[in-house]
């Protein structure tokens, strides 16, 4: 309901059954063997005696016990067993065995008040639920227990209690340990310290340990594990120092030197630049502005004065030196995304209150507080009106205003709200985001669907030409895929859809001209590349299926390509066709042999695709483009009035190696962009003739070399408009005909719109074109 | 017994064997199998056999019924057969010439159904390039170089400042760029993601957008228009679910769910017992965004929307993984 998404719940718990915390009493050398010994071990209500083999146990200590029938996280069941003759009631475990670490050095020594005979699940609290939640960019007051349970009490109208942040200060002054001086409060809006000194460092408390392990957070000592406490619990990040390590004892926080690098707590050595923002001591670099600490002045053993520092990063300084770094923290998270200016001396008071609690040691008296002037809380005017209009809904100026008393804020009522930002809210700066907060209190499930309607038309529009003209364009692109798309599916070919990714070196086998667009960061070579034609992912397509052993393959594309455009800074994206067919011209009948598909199969789908835009002057000629894609001698470039809108043909041999297509492909590319731009106007019918035509054969004989489209076009010329028809239905070479000669015979169909023409008519326009076939080609009737 | 059920056998499948007729052939149903044929009167005195026999019997008798029944079929067959053909023309069951008949892909399908709903709810259709300018991927929908969105939507990248579209969303820039309102448009199309495909995500996807900005839009319409959408392409009874969520080109800003197609809301392997498909995102168009193209946010209100093609196709005709759109298969494409 709040926005806020539990994305996994987990339950830790359990997995310890048969697991009794036990006390060590007493310890003796095993009888038969050097390395083990033979504990007596206190489980509550009763004693056992169990052979170990670690050499850290010993009387006196508290350890986890798996008793008899104890089955443990990796799988091991416990057993009563015999150790070199002496009998083992049970084991004591490692962390390892416990599935908690891979801790297997030695067992696993607890605290010396843990509770003996209880089970191991209960002093670990594991049998807790643990909810990952999906947190939005635009709420880090969200990544902090604090603000989900602040967003839960805003929903349910209970009150929040935040932890406390009361500190005891017994130490001496802390401007006589430390000072902090920001060089620009562009970059550091806030920071805050504070001084513990007289600490003892040592790992932490099983409960701290197990918290910070249920929120992936690995344990590291004391100190610093209260840091990463208080950051879960409050939000803000913190970073505890060696003061002793700090020279001059003072804090610098400034941009890093250009050139220069740094060490940091991960022990890698980075170069740094002007973009990152440091924390610095007099004479050097300590760590890197809410990302990570540095190696140099991090708490060890040995350190017994904490400085701990709580800022307020900008949120885009520390984006910058995080990207720059290629290091994201859980701390520069939050940072990033905006932190809360009023955190930092709670945050602080409560980590260093903590430290001293469970490090032992005293705070210095008062607090470092080094911030920018303050600038006045935002608050932003609500009308309450203009909030129902945008929502739809009715919700009442006393419902909105007790919304926002629930969220934190405070609300001034006048005529419309104006209601105070806290803090912690700073993604809130407009009216609209009000409204949001509004709505997700009012709830999303209680606004009333209800629909719109679209302006109505009006016969005096002039403000919607562009849109019109717009949709013109659109609807023309679309109904040329749309047509192009149904007379192939009628063709019997499938639709297909590639990525737009290729391997370069796929396209230049294609178009070795071109140069593709290439990405910055591609997921692989082999999809680098922006397609620059459709053939390359059409025959990959056949590849994948022809493997597959799909038989007749008939497949096509409609899509975009991408051709850099020298003049533009973004590519030009034309749309492309793409048809490729395999094996057999009809499916298998038992009527009729199988025979495999040819050039005038691929031909004559192009003619058909393109019959669909009523076309004239289609022509094919042989293809010298720029495409390598086609066998030479199979081959076709297809022309429009003279302008070439694409090529068909056989795949050449070497293609289909390059691809690695073990059979043979024809394959048809059309440019639509051009044929959008030809799409003829010509939408309108003909009237049906009045008068009957005349039919006649015609077959002449003519030398090799002349061309069908020749002989048609002196037809045509001839006839003029009285033929209506022209079709070749015969091609003949061998017996009476001569060698280096075919026999072509066409029907002709003649007619006028205007009366019945007589055969003499017909015989002498035929006999005309004869004659001038005769003379350009030598052609003889046959 | 046993030998004279055998011996009765014997006798029928010669007799069926040489039968030259369908009239024959009958008449020998009768006498070998009929209630009166000896193999039945032999049946009924079973009785008088020793009991420790009769199983033994019984059964041998029975398998000399069922190969009589076979015998006689297979010559029955082979007679019909043989005979003259009762009707003139060819064999009826051989198989027709089929022409091949192709397939849309399953993404054309959803889209033109898609389209189909919204241009009958007055929306017209957009475009937009899939090479696109950092401006309108990302700036002008609100989200600035620094800001922390940015990594939610991982990036292709041609240049410093051009990228392979992570969403549809600029249409709705280049739209608002060129025309005042009222918007009424969709932008179907092809986006981009730098991410490792599995089962539900790819690098390759496809979205609708929805822009609608005009005077007085509401939130309570972006819902009332997608429930309508909803209930047009998977029925009647269809609800949406609005949630919080974030967006930095709307506010507020939902994630939208419909109630599950397939169990209507009870719970249900597809809607992971939920009882709601989350489907994407939605919201009023943020006034930050207004401001990149001019509009007055105080005179004007929009929703915007987006929806995942290939999760709606996967939705709508029961498709398992992402993968298989782009993968191309014939034998998944010709079921289309």
């Amino acid at each position: 309901m709040t926005g806020l998404e539990v994305e996994a719940v987990d339950t830790v718990g359990s997995q310890f059954d048969g697991v009794v915390i036990g006390a060590v009493t007493a310890v003796v050398k095993h009888p038969a063997a050097d390395r083990l010994s033979v504990c007596t071990v206190d489980l509550g209500l009763e004693r056992v005696e169990i052979v170990c083999g670690a050499p850290n146990v010993a009387a006196g200590q508290r350890v986890p016990v798996a008793r008899v029938g104890a089955l443990l996280p990796g799988g091991m069941g416990i057993k009563k067993s015999k150790i070199r003759g002496v009998v083992s009631h049970g084991m004591i475990c490692s962390e390892a065995e416990l599935g908690l670490s891979d801790e297997a050095d030695g067992i696993m020594v607890l605290d010396p008040g843990a509770p003996v005979g209880a089970s191991f699940d209960t002093m670990f609290g594991r049998s807790e639920t643990v909810l990952s939640i999906n947190v939005g960019t635009n709420r880090p007051d969200c990544l902090a227990l604090t603000g989900i349970a602040r967003e839960i009490t805003a929903m349910t109208r209970k009150a929040l209690r935040m932890p406390p942040a009361e500190v005891t200060e017994a130490g001496p002054a802390i401007d006589d340990l430390a000072s902090v001086a920001i060089a620009d409060y562009a970059d550091c809006p806030r920071f805050v310290g504070r001084v513990i000194t007289g600490v003892r460092i040592a790992p932490s408390s099983e409960w701290m340990i197990r918290r910070l392990e249920s929120v992936g957070i690995r344990a590291i000592n004391n100190v610093v594990d209260v840091t990463n406490y208080v950051m879960i619990e409050l939000g803000q990040p913190l970073h505890a120092y060696d003061l002793d390590t700090l020279a001059g004892h003072e804090i610098n926080v400034r941009r890093a030197r250009e050139g220069a690098t740094f060490t940091t707590l991960d022990g890698e050595e980075r170069p740094l630049s002007a973009e990152v923002l440091m924390i610095a001591d007099r004479d050097r670099e300590i760590g890197v502005a809410g990302v990570m600490g540095g190696l140099n002045t991090e708490i060890t053993e040995h350190t017994t004065r904490v400085f701990l520092e709580g800022a307020c990063f900008d949120a885009t300084r520390v984006r910058r030196g995080s990207k720059y770094l290629g290091l994201e923290t859980d701390a520069s998270r939050r940072f990033e995304r905006g932190m809360d200016p009023e955190l930092q001396g709670r945050a602080v008071a409560r980590a260093a209150q903590m430290i001293a609690e469970l490090a032992g040691g005293t705070l210095a008296t008062g607090m470092i507080d080094v911030r920018a002037p303050a600038t006045p809380s935002p608050s932003v005017r609500l009308r309450v009106d203009r909030v129902n209009a945008l929502l739809g809904t009715a919700v009442s100026r006393e419902d909105m205003s007790r919304y926002f008393h629930a969220l934190g804020f405070s609300v001034r009522q006048e005529d419309d709200l104006v209601v105070d930002i806290p803090s912690f809210r700073r993604d809130i700066t407009r009216e609209a985001d009000l409204a949001e907060e509004v709505a997700r209190l009012y709830g999303y499930d209680r606004i009333q669907p209800t629909m719109s309607s679209p302006t109505p038309l009006r016969l005096e529009e002039t403000q919607g030409v562009a849109r019109r003209q717009r949709e013109m364009r659109q609807r023309s692109k679309e109904y040329t895929s749309e047509h192009l798309r149904e007379s192939l599916i009628g063709c019997g070919f499938i639709e297909v859809m590639t990525h737009s990714f290729a391997h370069p070196s796929d396209l230049k086998k294609i178009q070795p001209s071109h140069e593709p667009v290439i990405l910055n960061n591609p997921l692989s070579i082999d999809l680098s590349a922006m397609r620059t034609t459709l053939i390359v992912p059409v025959l990959g397509v056949v590849r994948w299926n022809s493997n597959r052993k799909v038989r007749d393959i008939r497949v096509f594309e409609i899509g975009r390509i991408f051709v850099p455009n020298s003049v533009e800074r973004l590519p030009d994206e034309p749309m492309q066709l793409c048809f490729a067919m395999t094996g057999t011209r009809a499916p298998v009948h038992w009527s009729s042999p199988p025979e495999p598909v040819d050039f005038f199969d691929v031909k004559g789908i192009a003619e058909t695709t393109l019959g669909r835009f009523a076309l004239d002057n289609v022509r094919s000629v042989p293809y010298d483009g720029e495409l390598q894609a086609f066998d030479t001698d199979r081959s076709a470039a297809l022309t429009v009035n003279g302008e070439q809108i694409g090529a068909y043909g056989a795949v050449s041999q070497a293609v289909l190696d390059h691809f690695d297509i073990k059979e043979p492909v024809w394959l048809c590319i059309l440019d639509l962009n051009d044929l959008i731009q030809l799409e003829s106007t010509r939408r309108t019918y003909f009237t049906l003739p009045k008068y009957p035509a005349v039919e006649r054969d015609l077959a002449v004989v003519v030398p090799e070399h002349v061309s069908h489209q020749e002989i048609v076009e002196v037809i045509r010329e001839r006839c003029d408009a009285l033929l209506e028809a022209i079709d070749l239905f015969d091609v003949y070479r061998g017996q009476q005909v001569p060698a280096g000669k075919k026999s072509m015979a066409y029907a002709l169909r003649y007619r006028s719109s205007e009366r019945t023409l007589t055969d003499d008519e017909v015989s002498s326009l035929q006999a005309g074109a004869i004659g001038r076939l005769g003379e350009l080609y030598g052609a003889e009737l046959r | 017994m046993i030998d004279q059920a055998e011996a009765i056998e014997q006798e029928a499948l010669q007799e069926i064997a040489q039968a030259n007729d369908l009239q024959a052939l009958e008449e020998l149903r009768i006498r070998h199998l009929g209630k009166n044929s000896r193999l039945n009167h032999l049946l009924r005195s079973v009785g008088q056999a020793p009991s420790e026999d009769r199983p033994r019997i019984g059964q041998r008798m029975n398998s000399a019924k069922v190969s009589i029944a076979e015998a006689l079929e297979v010559r029955q067959t082979y007679l019909r057969a043989a005979a003259p053909a009762a009707v003139a023309g060819p064999d009826r069951s051989l198989p027709g010439r089929r022409p091949r008949f192709g397939r849309k892909h399953p993404l054309t399908l959803i889209r033109e159904e898609v389209i189909d709903i919204f241009k009958y709810m007055g929306f017209s259709v957009a475009d937009g390039p899939e090479v696109e300018l950092d401006y309108y991927n990302f700036e002008a929908l609100n989200i600035p170089k620094d800001h922390p969105a940015r990594d939610t939507q991982d990036t292709f990248y041609i240049g410093e400042d051009i990228v392979l579209r992570t969403h549809t969303s600029p249409v709705q820039i280049r739209v608002m760029e060129k025309e005042p309102p009222p918007i009424r448009v969709i932008a179907p199309g092809r986006v981009y993601r730098h991410e490792n495909p599995d089962a539900s995500h790819a690098f390759t996807f496809h979205q609708c957008e929805g822009l609608y900005v005009d005077e007085g839009v509401t939130m309570a319409e972006l819902k009332g228009d997608l429930t309508f959408f909803a209930r047009q392409l998977f029925g009647k009874d269809i609800q949406v679910r609005f949630r919080p969520d974030f967006f930095p080109f709307t506010e507020p800003s939902v994630e939208y769910a419909f109630s599950c197609i397939a169990c209507g809301g009870k719970g249900c392997a597809i809607c992971k017992n939920s009882g709601w498909i989350e489907i994407s995102g939605a919201g009023m168009v943020d006034p930050a965004v207004f401001g990149f193209v001019g509009y007055d946010p105080e005179r004007y209100t929009g929703y915007a929307f987006g929806m995942g093609l290939d999760r709606l196709a996967m939705l709508k005709y029961g498709i398992e993984s992402i993968s298989l759109f782009l993968e191309n298969d014939l034998r998944f494409l010709k079921q289309g």
